[in-house]
């Protein structure tokens, strides 16, 4: 379980670090349109949405952690 | 247009005097703890959506919109720092309410204090907040200025309608503190949300017939606007992301959120609420890249001033019904954001600065020791934050009849002052060898560093002075820390007090309080 909160927590970082430096990002950095949008809101829209994804999936294993402790007390 | 704008601003006020109404005025009873986190009871969706409508301002529909319009896509830099300070408040909220339910801890400060042990740098982080913060409710005033000047054709002078609107908030901030604000912000942030929606969709479909439509004007037009270019707009981005995300975390009306939740859990799905809201934002650009190719859609121009231009945008639909709601939903934000901030800076007043004062001259124990005692009964804690409330609101009030530069600016010389205490709240939280003067010299030496490089106006290549003051403040500390650490200071006690503290469940941590165990 810890190993699998670890791992989350890596993802997140490294989202924040590629948000961070999108403008350094040739393929996000370009006046195209993708999907719609501008290609680096895009690209932007995409890690806030992985983002959320992986916060819920991190308080879900949270919350199974707590339970399996409880029974554990 | 002008009558449906003022029979929906009067409906929308009459709201808020019924939710006012209908919230339990705070009496004389009434705790500190309780007027100003609620006694920490709210649950996951009151404090996402109260946390919300703080962050969104209603200078957000003038000042970031006309900001996007000018600098095209650069406007975006508000989703990596709303994802960025929702994480870490995520990751934070599993050390930060454990502490605040174990110790009554309301303000940031608190937690400094509980940590380094010392009421000297809680006055300081007090002080340096609360000044920051108290910019926020000028700008937000001139917002509401503007709303209620246009919504009545002019009728009511941009200093009458900015009175209006510091009578609501005090009013209903006075009557139930916390309480009523949540109350009321739980509305005003619901229609944000809902009324951006209808609104930015309305202007964006009746003006280009689709979102996809305005980006290729924009695109054929001015392609510039859709990319960052040069290693100085690069430098400025990276600046913005980081200094807005670690100082809208530490910004005492946002920090205090972390204190409404119930439990660490409620906190935790309201920080995923926050992050999922961030796409909420792209409206806001929606509505900067509306104004871009306006003219060359319909050859009607906006005029020069691109604050201006997302509103003009929605008076020129024609739909007096639209523009009505999107007065009041920019009018709701606006509310959200400085009742939030009134209450937050008037509670650091009155306890970091005020309280804080009083226990020096008592001698009083610090946070964590049997001889500490708020006295809160006997200093009238509730009373004097209420005075504070409407000084505070009086005094915000006058600076707003001055002339004030572009909005976005103000807010950002603010964040590069707040992000100095992002360091030293996380060494607080999670390094043991952090130490008090650590946390003196980078505050300090951050903030002289920051406003020296802001005075002296040196050119960094685009990087802002902030980053420079978080990074000397960060080096600092370490290098402080490390010289300065020994087992025996009582810091380094008290954070295996805190470690303990943030393993405890929320069952054990009553108990403690109760003095059960």
């Amino acid at each position: 379980m810890k190993y699998k909160h670890t791992n989350i927590f890596i993802l997140l970082y490294l989202i924040i670090m590629l948000m961070m430096s999108t403008p350094l990002i040739n393929i996000a950095n370009k006046p195209v349109i993708l999907l719609g949008l501008p290609m680096l809101l895009t690209w932007i829209v995409g890690w806030t949405i992985l983002a959320a994804v992986l916060l819920i999936i991190h308080y879900n294993l949270d919350l199974k952690a707590e339970k399996a402790n409880k029974k554990l007390k | 247009m002008v009558a449906t704008s003022i029979i929906i601003i009067v409906i929308y006020f009459i709201i808020l005097i019924f939710l006012t109404l209908r919230t339990p005025k705070s009496t004389k009873e009434t705790s500190f703890e309780d007027f100003y986190t609620g006694s920490k009871s709210m649950g996951a969706i009151v404090v996402g959506l109260v946390m919300l409508v703080t962050y969104y301002s209603g200078t957000t529909w003038t000042g970031w919109t006309g900001f996007t319009a000018e600098t095209g896509i650069f406007g975006a830099y508000m989703l990596p720092y709303a994802v960025f300070a929702g994480i870490a408040m995520y990751m934070l909220s599993g050390k930060i309410w454990p502490l605040g339910k174990r110790f009554n801890l309301g303000t940031m400060a608190d937690i400094f204090e509980l940590r380094y042990r010392s009421i000297g740098l809680k006055m300081l982080i007090g002080f340096l907040g609360a000044t920051l913060n108290i910019t926020w409710i000028t700008m937000e005033l001139v917002t509401i200025g503007y709303i209620i000047n246009i919504a009545t054709g002019g009728a009511v002078s941009l200093e009458i309608g900015a009175l209006i609107g510091v009578v609501f908030m005090t009013a209903y901030t006075l009557w139930g503190g916390v309480r009523s604000v949540s109350s009321v912000n739980t509305f005003q942030s619901s229609l944000m949300v809902v009324g951006a929606i209808g609104v930015v969709m309305y202007a964006v479909y009746s003006t280009y017939g689709s979102v996809t439509n305005m980006f290729e004007v924009v695109l054929s037009i001015r392609p510039e606007t859709f990319i960052i270019d040069g290693a100085y707009n690069m430098r400025q981005w990276f600046s913005f992301v980081l200094l807005c995300a670690m100082g809208v975390l530490c910004y005492p009306s946002l920090y205090m959120k972390f204190y409404l939740g119930k439990s660490t859990n409620e906190i935790k799905k309201s920080s995923i609420f926050n992050v999922a809201g961030a796409l909420w934002s792209i409206l806001i650009l929606f509505g900067g890249f509306a104004i871009i190719g306006y003219e060359a859609v319909t050859q009607v121009s906006l005029g020069t001033n691109a604050e201006e231009g997302f509103l003009l945008i929605v008076k020129n639909s024609g739909n007096a019904f639209i523009y009505g709601l999107a007065l009041v939903f920019i009018l709701a934000a606006t509310m959200g954001t400085v009742d939030g901030t009134l209450l937050a800076i008037s509670g650091i007043f009155s306890s970091d600065l005020i309280q804080g004062y009083k226990r020096i001259q008592r001698k009083s124990g610090l946070i964590g020791e049997e001889s500490y005692s708020l006295n809160e009964a006997n200093d009238n804690m509730v009373k004097r934050t209420r005075i504070i409330i409407i000084i505070v609101s009086v005094l915000g009030y006058f600076v707003t009849l001055m002339d004030l530069p572009l909005l976005v600016m103000i807010a950002m010389i603010n964040y590069q002052g707040i992000a100095l205490f992002f360091v030293p709240l996380i060494g607080a939280l999670m390094w043991k060898k952090g130490t008090k003067i650590a946390a003196y010299t980078s505050i300090i030496a951050g903030f002289i560093t920051t406003f020296g490089l802001m005075i002296l106006k040196v050119d960094l290549s685009g990087y802002l002075p902030g980053v420079i003051g978080v990074l000397i403040g960060a080096v600092l500390y370490v290098a402080v820390s490390l010289a300065t650490y020994k087992e025996e200071l009582p810091e380094a006690k008290y954070y295996e007090i805190i470690k303990s503290t943030i393993t405890n469940t929320e069952k054990e941590i009553d108990s403690l309080n109760k003095g059960l165990v």
